[in-house]
C-alpha cells in the first residue's frame, strides 16, 4: 500500500487517495477553435511511461484537494509531491 | 492406543495435561502443547494422506509451516476447515480431523492404481491426450478430471467464524523469534524503538528451542525465555505468537495474520478466529531462519521420510520418536545434531554423509558417542510403501561418476 | 511432427518417453524475415500460427524477449466468453468462440476448453433490464444467451448469498452456457508447437530495443540479439506497448495498468461454472485442480511493477465474501498479477498504422485471453492482405478521433471513476 505525502495533511496511506492519472496533459484552451487531433490528444492519448510519472491524485478521504505525484511505475518509488497549483 | 513413540521425559509439552483426540474416526490421545502431528507420530501414525495425482501415501515431512505432505480435513465448532496442516495445527479436547484425498480410505484408496499406471500419466500428459473423439471431451473425460480437483472438502455454508482487522505503526517490524530475531528486538526496544516481534509458531525461541546452544552463561532456551518475558514487559513493544507475516507490499507495508483460536475447542464466549494485521514499519527485519532443503533420491516421498530438523524437532519440543532405527542421510553437519539427539535418547542411529572426509567438532562428538558413520555414502532409494522400511544405499565411487 | 495421442503416449511410455521430439526449437534468428511479430504471448503466436496455416506465409519470426507464455498468456484467469452486446465485439468474440471449440483438434494439443457456462449475477432491477437488453443482443448475434431469475440462480449456484437483507441481494443472472475457460498455458504452447512445425522460428530471450524505420516504411528491428529485417512487422506485446510505441515516437490511447488474480488452497469441485458479481468487480471459477480462481479490478494506477498491492487485493476479496460468503474459510494459496494494455474504451486495437509494414495489435484490457484465436485470425489476415478483415474493421486505431468508440462497459482505464 503506497504511502503518499499529501502537501497538505503530510504523509498518508494510498487508501485515503484516488488516482487522476497523467498529469502532464493539458486541457486545449477554451473560446478558441480546438482541432480534433487536439482533443484527441487531450482525451484519449497517453504516454503512460515506464518510469518517472507526472500524476494527478485527489485526497478523497482528507483534505479533498487534487495534488501532483511523481511516482516511479516500475518501482512505485515517489519523488516528490506537490500542490496542484505548483509546476513540476 | 498408547504412545509407543513417546519418551518418558523431555519436550515442552505439558504432559500433566491430556487430551483426546479423532483422526479418521479412531480416538487416541496427546498432551497439550503437542501439534496434531507430534501427537499422531507418538502414536505410531505415519499414513496421514495421498498425493494429488498419483494417490501415493503421504506422511509427515516438516514441523510447521512447510509441511507439503500432512494437510487434513478439521472439523470445529461443528464447521469444517480444509486443508490444514497436521504440523501447524496444535492439538485441543475433541479435535477431530481426517484425511483428504482417498476412497474408501487412506489405508485402501482406489486412486492408487494411477501410482501403477504413473508411466502412462508423465508430466503433462493431458495435453497429449483425451483429444480423440472430440465429443468424448465434453461428454467423458472433462467430468473425470474435474472430479478428481482437489484435497480438502469446504462446506458451502456462511462462514460463522468472526475475523477482526487492525492496523499499526512501528519503527521495526521483526518477523521470527529466533536468536537473531530476539536478539535485534531487544536492542531495538532499549534504545527506545516501537517494535514488533512476529512469530509464526506458538512458541518463542526459533532454532534456540532445538539447539544445545548457551548464550552467555544460560541455554539457549532459558535466555529465549528471559528476553520474551523482558520484552512482554516494555510498552514499546508488541509480541505476537501465532502469528505469521504473509505478505510485504509496497513502501513497507505488511501483513500478518495471527491465529487467535484455531488452537482453541469450541468456547462460549466470543472469539476471534484470526486476526489481520496491517503494519506499516519504518524498518523490517526478516529473521525467520531458514528451512532444510530436501536430499534427492528415489521414493523420498514415502512415510517416514522427513526432514532430519524436523525428527529434531519432534524429538526436542515434543519428546517424540520419529522412528526406532533412523537413518540420518545428510551432506552437512546439522544432521549430526539430530543424531545425537536420537543417540542420547538411547536410539542409534545410523549417518550417512556423502562427504569423504569432513571434519568438526560435532562429528567428533558423534564420533565419540560411537555413532555409526558412513562416510562418502548416499541413499539411492527409500524402500517401503506406506511407511518406508529400508533403504538401498551406495558408496560413491572415487571419480563420482558412478556409485 | 509427432501426432500427439494416447497411442503415441502408450508407445512412449515403454521407451521411457525419451523419444518425444522437442515441442518447439530453438532457432537462430536469420537476418530477414517476411514477417516478424514482436511478442510469444497467446497473440504473437495465434497470429504466427494463421500467417501460416491461413495465408502460406512461413518466412515468419516471433521475437520474444523473455519465454513463451510468460507475460499475460500465462497469468490470466482464462475465462472466454462472447457475452457482448456491441456488434463489434460480440461478432468478434463469437468467431473466436468456433475457433475455441475446435482448437484442441485443429492444434493436436489438448487445450481443456471447458465450455462450463459463465453467470453475470444482477442485484438491482435495474441490473436485470440492462441484461436482458444485453442478452436480446446476442442472440441476434446467434450468441446464446439465458435470463435467469433468483430461484434458477439459487438452482446451480447455492453457495452465494440468498440469505434475507443482505446489500448485495441477487435478483437473477445473465448466463452464457457455451462460455467456459481452457488451459491458458496449453494454448500458449498448442500454437507454438503448430507454428514452429510449418516453419516459424520462435526466438526466446530475444528483446526488441529499437526500429529501424526510413520513409514512413518499416524495415527491421534492432534486439539484443542483433539487427532483422523484415517486411511486414506486429506488435503483440500487450502490456509493453506504450514502451515500444515510445520507441516509434507513436502516443497510444492506451494505458498500462496492473491486474491481479489469485488462488485458493485446492478443495474438492464445489463450482461448475464461473460467476461473475454484479455489485463490483469480483469473478470466480474452479480450475480443474480444484483452486477457486478470483480475480477483480485493477490496482487503479499505472503501473509496469507485475506485481500487485495490497489494497485492490482486499478490496476484491471483500467482494467475493460478499457474494460467496464460504470464501472466507480458504487460505489463499497464490497471488499475482499482469500488466495490462487498457485502451480508452475498453475495446481492443488490430489495425494498421501510419508506417507502412508496421501493424498493431494491443488494448486487451481484462479479456485478452478468450480473444487469442480471434486476434491472431484476424491480425494475421490484416498483415497478409494489409487490410483490416470485416470482423475487426471496428478495432482501429483512429476511431478515438472520429468518435466511433466500442464502449462496451465505458470502463477503459477507470482514470476518471475510481
Ligand atoms: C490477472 C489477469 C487475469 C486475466 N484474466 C483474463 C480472463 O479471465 N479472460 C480473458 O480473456 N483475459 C484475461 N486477462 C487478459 C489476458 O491475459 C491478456 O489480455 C492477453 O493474454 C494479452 O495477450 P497476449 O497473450 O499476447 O499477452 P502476453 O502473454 O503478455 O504477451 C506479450 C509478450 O510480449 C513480450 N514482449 C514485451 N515487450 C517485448 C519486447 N520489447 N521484445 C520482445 N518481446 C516483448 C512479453 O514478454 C510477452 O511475452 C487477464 C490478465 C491478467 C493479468
Ligand atoms: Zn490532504
Amino acid at each position: 500500500m503506497l504511502h503518499i505525502k499529501c502537501p497538505h495533511c503530510g504523509l498518508r496511506s494510498q487508501n485515503e487517495f484516488s488516482y487522476g492519472g497523467d498529469a502532464t496533459v493539458k486541457r486545449p484552451e477554451l473560446n478558441k477553435d480546438v482541432s480534433d487531433k487536439d482533443w484527441d490528444n487531450f482525451v484519449y492519448l497517453r504516454k503512460s511511461p515506464r518510469g518517472k510519472h507526472l500524476e494527478l491524485w485527489q485526497h478523497i478521504s482528507g483534505c479533498r484537494q487534487w495534488i501532483k505525484v511523481e511516482r516511479d511505475t516500475l518501482t512505485h518509488e515517489i519523488f516528490k509531491t506537490l500542490k496542484a497549483s505548483e509546476e513540476a | 492406543m498408547s504412545e509407543h513413540f513417546r519418551l518418558d521425559k523431555g519436550g515442552l509439552i505439558n504432559r500433566s495435561k491430556k487430551i483426546s483426540f479423532k483422526f479418521n474416526g479412531k480416538k487416541y490421545f496427546g498432551y497439550e502443547g503437542d501439534t496434531l502431528a507430534s501427537a499422531l507420530i507418538a502414536n505410531g501414525v505415519h499414513l496421514v494422506g495421498r498425493s494429488f495425482k498419483y494417490h501415493r501415501p503421504r506422511g509427515f515431512f516438516g514441523a510447521g509451516v512447510d509441511e507439503p505432505y500432512a494437510i487434513v480435513q478439521m472439523n470445529r465448532n461443528n464447521e469444517v476447515d480444509p486443508n490444514v496442516r497436521a504440523t501447524e495445527q496444535e492439538l485441543f479436547e475433541g479435535l477431530e480431523a481426517k484425511s483428504v484425498n482417498c476412497w474408501p480410505n487412506v489405508d485402501f484408496d482406489i486412486g492408487a492404481i494411477n501410482n501403477f499406471l504413473g508411466k502412462f500419466f508423465p508430466a503433462g500428459f493431458y495435453y497429449k491426450t483425451f483429444m480423440w473423439p472430440k465429443s468424448f471431451w465434453y461428454k467423458i473425460y472433462e467430468p473425470i478430471i474435474r472430479k478428481a480437483a482437489g484435497f480438502g472438502a469446504a462446506s458451502i455454508k456462511h462462514d460463522k467464524e468472526r475475523y477482526e482487522h487492525k492496523y499499526e505503526y512501528c519503527d521495526l517490524l521483526i518477523t521470527g523469534s529466533g536468536p537473531s530475531g530476539l536478539a535485534s528486538a531487544y536492542a531495538a526496544a532499549q534504545n527506545g524503538a516501537k517494535v514488533i516481534l512476529a512469530e509464526d509458531k506458538s512458541r518463542f525461541g526459533g532454532s534456540l528451542l532445538t539447539s544445545e546452544v548457551t548464550i552467555g552463561n544460560q541455554s539457549g532456551q532459558e535466555w529465549a525465555e528471559k528476553i520474551i518475558t523482558e520484552l512482554k514487559s516494555m510498552p514499546n513493544v508488541v509480541v505476537k505468537n501465532r502469528s505469521q507475516v504473509f505478505g510485504y507490499y509496497d513502501h513497507n507495508m505488511l501483513v500478518m495474520s495471527e491465529r487467535i483460536s484455531d488452537h482453541l475447542p469450541k468456547s462460549e464466549k466470543y472469539i476471534p478466529k484470526q486476526r489481520l494485521w496491517y503494519i506499516r514499519a519504518k524498518e523490517v527485519i526478516i529473521s525467520s531462519g531458514s528451512i532444510e532443503r530436501p536430499l534427492v533420491f528415489g521414493n523420498n516421498d514415502i512415510p517416514g521420510v522427513m526432514l532430519s530438523s524436523a525428527a529434531k524437532e519432534y524429538l526436542k519440543i515434543y519428546g517424540v520418536l520419529v522412528g526406532k532405527k533412523p537413518l540420518v542421510f545428510t551432506n552437512n553437519d546439522s544432521g549430526y545434531e539430530t543424531a545425537i539427539e536420537f543417540k542420547k535418547n538411547g536410539i542409534d542411529p545410523i549417518i550417512l554423509d556423502t562427504r569423504k572426509d569432513p571434519n568438526s567438532e560435532i562429528i567428533k562428538e558423534a564420533k565419540d558417542l560411537n555413532i555409526n558413520i558412513k562416510l562418502s555414502y548416499v541413499v539411492v532409494a527409500a524402500k517401503g510403501y506406506k511407511k518406508v522400511n529400508s533403504a538401498d544405499i551406495a558408496k560413491i565411487s572415487e571419480d563420482k561418476k558412478k556409485y | 511432427m509427432q501426432k500427439y495421442s494416447v497411442f503415441s503416449l502408450i508407445k512412449n511410455a515403454f521407451k521411457d518417453h525419451k523419444d518425444w521430439e522437442v515441442a518447439w526449437k530453438d532457432p537462430t534468428p536469420k537476418t530477414e524475415y517476411d514477417v516478424i511479430i514482436i511478442g510469444g504471448g497467446g497473440h504473437g503466436l495465434a497470429t504466427a500460427y494463421y500467417l501460416a496455416k491461413e495465408h502460406n506465409i512461413t518466412k515468419v519470426a516471433i521475437i520474444e524477449k523473455g519465454w513463451i507464455g510468460g507475460g499475460n498468456v500465462g497469468r490470466n484467469t482464462t475465462i472466454i466468453r462472447s457475452n457482448y452486446m456491441h456488434d463489434e465485439n460480440g461478432l468478434f468474440s463469437e468467431f473466436g468462440m468456433n475457433l475455441w471449440r475446435n482448437m484442441s483438434q485443429d492444434l493436436n494439443f489438448n487445450v481443456m476448453f471447458s465450455p462450463r457456462g459463465i453467470i453475470n449475477l444482477a442485484h438491482s432491477d435495474a441490473q436485470m433490464n440492462v441484461y436482458s437488453r444485453r442478452g436480446n443482443s446476442m442472440r441476434l448475434n446467434g450468441i446464446d444467451a439465458v435470463l435467469l431469475n433468483r430461484d434458477e440462480v439459487r438452482e446451480i449456484i447455492p453457495m452465494a448469498d440468498f440469505s434475507e437483507n443482505v446489500r448485495f441481494p441477487i435478483f437473477g443472472g445473465l448466463m452464457q452456457p457455451s462460455a467456459g475457460t481452457a488451459r491458458h498455458d496449453a494454448v500458449a504452447w498448442g500454437y507454438a508447437r503448430q507454428a514452429d512445425s510449418m516453419g516459424v522460428d520462435i526466438i526466446q530471450n530475444c528483446e526488441v530495443t529499437g526500429f529501424d524505420v526510413s520513409n514512413g516504411k518499416i524495415l527491421g528491428i534492432r534486439t539484443s540479439k542483433g539487427e532483422i529485417k523484415a517486411k511486414k512487422i506486429g506488435l503483440c506485446v500487450a502490456g509493453s506497448t506504450n514502451i515500444l510505441a515510445e520507441k516509434l515516437n507513436m502516443t497510444l490511447p492506451i494505458e498500462t495498468h496492473l491486474l491481479q488474480a489469485c488462488v485458493s488452497e485446492p478443495i474438492k469441485p464445489i463450482l461448475d461454472n464461473v460467476v461473475t458479481f454484479g455489485a463490483g468487480h469480483f469473478y470466480c471459477s474452479q480450475s480443474d485442480k480444484g483452486e477457486m480462481v478470483m480475480g477483480g479490478d485493477l490496482d487503479g494506477y499505472n503501473s509496469y511493477a507485475q506485481r500487485g498491492n495490497l489494497p485492490t487485493l482486499q478490496h476484491v476479496l471483500t467482494e467475493g465474501i460478499a457474494m460467496f460468503p464460504f470464501l472466507s474459510k480458504l487460505k489463499m494459496l497464490r497471488t499475482w498479477g499482469g500488466i495490462m494494455d487498457m485502451s480508452m474504451d475498453g475495446s481492443p486495437i488490430i489495425d494498421k498504422t501510419h508506417i507502412e509494414g508496421l501493424y498493431l495489435n494491443c488494448g486487451w484490457c481484462y479479456g485478452g485471453f478468450k480473444a487469442t484465436p480471434a486476434s491472431g485470425w484476424t491480425f494475421a489476415h490484416t498483415i497478409a492482405q494489409d487490410r483490416p478483415h470485416e470482423l475487426n474493421a471496428g478495432y482501429s486505431l483512429n476511431r478515438f478521433n472520429t468518435g466511433h468508440l466500442i464502449d462496451e462497459k465505458g470502463l477503459g482505464t477507470k482514470t476518471w471513476i475510481s
